[in-house]
């Protein structure tokens, strides 16, 4: 294996394949970074192109469009509050906090940092612990699911403390918004008001671009300030932030980073699940909960690293089972069975070169992308300076393009525009936009893994049985309830101690 | 906005949004409507709740939520200057539509109001725009956008 890994990081490092490394990670950032355009989408598009090339090098590119896109998602999340993949929904929750407060620079700079740590140790879970992890995930069965799901909204309850009820029904209005569409069960029209073109359902991108970015624009445009958030670059920016993240987050990134490995294993649980489980977690291990969603780089640290450590993960059921964990490892996949490659545990013996200089070069990719980044940021973050009467209608021109793209559709972009009035009129209220986002990503896998487990309770007889008794869901329910209840006894402690300290 | 206002509007919203998904429900089979209806009824009386929270508060109570000066003006005209846009797209066709939504804009929204000097610094960075969004989504990524009787 030894002699393997050594020859992965030779053929990483021949020129043309470290000029395809540099080249598809500066093409998945811009990629990531544009509301609308996901990893998928740039991975499919140059999937032709590995045709031309040797099967190594095509993996290799593939690979560093895939890491790039993921931690691309991030700077629009950080800069304008629009998450560029859905993965990046948790990143604005300290994100764009940490921008007003003018410090886009260390946002930008630990989501960086945080995505190429969780990409390595992905990457490392992937290279030593492929197969006790491929078993591991299939033991994931649909009642699993349903449970991973529940502990992920449970975030809401952690996110909207001091307004649970409202947080709450925001998910829940997500959820039910969600529901629009093809029904899983019997594949007929559901809440479609009588408009066939609701019954495809609410593409998730287009709803989030209108949540986050236009109602975002509406403020932008009202206030008073000539630009987003002070911004003046500072040298060394990089070296610092990696000093305080070194300081302050090694435990979360680590524990992030775990969590995202391993969720990115489940087939059909990507970085949005993973970054949110493991914003969650951070929440609740951190000292100073208060300063989440406040501008947290902790959040940002969390949400970054679970995410580009999916990507590892997602891999590993690809390499040793031929099940893909994300729908980019099923484009991956497809690109790997065309070069005439078959995947499985056996692809580690008939193609070991291969196999191993794919896995070997995600390690480097990594490294790569905190020098490709690090340059990167010092012109994305120039958007900062662009005033609010200039960026605000480019943001909308980008949010309609974004909207369009995913489906080729004018119903998606007035989907977005929809969901901008209902994240600006919804905020003024009190209604919580990442909570109501969260409710409509995990809202159709809820359902469907609710509905295969009472199929499967139905065949087996006992509805306890499939939903309370098997060890993994139990562990997640028991997760559930520590999450729900951790902040609302440390609520009550707070205002006791509050109360004693008055008297 | 007070507190009171913020909830009684969040808990008609949510009890309007519960009625009428459970209406629209009504024709559908018990299967398909299970999570729904279990989403409906929470949605109902978390509504309800915050109906009697919001009826009980102290009207002059504060919210959290505290509203920053906005100018009312500014954001309706450019929210009505995008359904408009929208409209054009359809019709026109992306690139021409963005061009002038972001000539006239950018105008508008300028602090320097509406003078020449200013209409050529929008008209410089509508074209820019334009220009980067085309070789981006239409030369680069070959990603298909809303084509029209124009461009």
């Amino acid at each position: 294996m030894l002699e393997h890994i050594i020859q992965g990081f030779v053929n990483s490092f021949i020129p043309f394949n470290f000029l395809l490394i540099i080249a598809g990670l500066t093409g998945g950032i811009i990629i990531g970074a544009l509301p609308g355009l996901t990893a998928t989408m740039g991975v499919a598009l140059m999937v032709p192109i590995t045709f031309a090339m040797n099967p190594i090098s095509g993996l290799v590119m593939l690979g560093a469009i895939y890491s790039g896109a993921i931690y691309g998602g991030s700077n629009s999340a950080i800069l304008i509050n629009t998450p560029g993949t859905p993965s990046s929904v948790a990143t604005t929750f300290d994100g764009w906090p940490m921008t007003q407060k003018g410090d886009a620079e260390g946002a930008l700079n630990a989501s960086l940092l945080a995505s190429a740590f969780g990409g390595v140790i992905g990457t490392l879970f992937l290279l030593f612990l492929a197969a006790p992890m491929a078993q591991l995930a299939l033991k994931f069965g649909a009642p699993e699911f349903f449970w991973l799901c529940i502990f992920g909204l449970s975030t809401i309850a952690a996110m909207s403390q001091g307004n649970v009820v409202k947080g709450l029904i925001s998910g829940a209005l997500g959820m039910t918004i969600s529901t629009i569409g093809l029904d899983p069960l019997e594949g007929l029209p559901r809440f479609t008001f009588g408009s066939y073109s609701l019954v495809q359902g609410i593409e998730v991108i287009p709803a989030m671009i209108g949540l986050f970015s236009f109602s975002q624009v509406i403020i932008l445009v009202g206030s008073k300030k000539k630009f987003i958030a002070a911004y003046k670059g500072k040298k060394g920016a990089t070296l610092r932030t990696a000093k305080i993240l070194w300081k302050k987050t090694k435990a979360n990134l680590l524990r992030s980073s775990v969590i995202g490995s391993f969720v990115g294993i489940l087939p059909g649980a990507g970085g949005e699940i993973a970054s949110i489980i493991s914003y969650n977690e951070a929440k609740r291990w951190d000292d100073n909960k208060c300063n989440f969603g406040k501008g947290a780089i902790e959040g940002v640290v969390a949400s970054e690293s679970a995410n580009n450590a999916t990507i590892g993960g997602s891999l590993i059921p690809m390499l040793t089972l031929g099940i893909p964990g994300s729908a980019v490892a099923a484009v991956i996949m497809g690109a790997l069975l065309a070069h005439g490659i078959q995947p499985g545990f056996k692809i580690f013996i008939n193609n070991a070169d291969l196999a191993y200089t794919f896995i070997v070069s995600l390690i480097v990719v990594n490294i790569a992308m905190v020098f490709v980044g690090s340059v990167l940021i010092k012109g994305t973050a120039k958007v900062l300076n662009v005033p609010t009467s200039y960026i605000g209608v480019a943001i909308v021109a980008l949010s309609i393009i974004g909207s369009y793209a995913i489906r080729n559709s004018m119903v998606d972009v007035m989907v977005m525009i929809f969901f901008g009035l209902v994240g600006y009129f919804g905020g003024r209220i009190g209604f919580d936009t990442g909570a109501m986002a969260l409710g409509i990503i995990l809202g159709p896998i809820v359902e469907d893994n609710l509905s295969r487990s009472i199929s499967l309770a139905g065949a087996e007889g006992s509805v306890f049985k499939v939903f309370f008794t098997h060890p993994i869901s139990l562990l997640l329910i028991i997760l559930t309830l520590v999450s729900v209840l951790t902040p609302m006894f440390l609520s009550k402690y707070r205002c006791k101690k509050e109360a004693g300290a008055n008297d | 906005m007070t507190k009171r206002k913020a909830d009684l509007l969040a808990g008609l919203v949510s009890i309007l949004v519960a009625i009428v998904f459970m209406v629209q429900g009504f024709e559908l089979s018990e299967r398909s409507n299970a999570l729904p209806f279990v989403l409906e009824v929470f949605l109902f009386v978390s509504g309800l709740y915050l109906l009697i929270r919001g009826i009980r508060t102290n009207a002059a109570e504060k919210g959290e939520e505290g509203e920053s000066e906005l100018d009312w003006v500014k954001s309706t005209v450019i929210v009505l200057a995008t359904f408009v846009y929208v409209a054009c797209v359809i019709y026109i066709g992306f690139y021409v539509s963005t061009f002038v939504y972001l000539i006239l804009g950018s105008w508008y929204l300028n602090e320097r109001g509406f003078t020449l000097p200013a209409l050529i610094v929008s008209a410089i960075f509508s074209i820019g725009v334009s220009a980067v969004l085309y070789l981006t989504f239409t030369v680069f990524l070959l990603v298909p956008t809303p084509a029209g009787l124009l461009f």
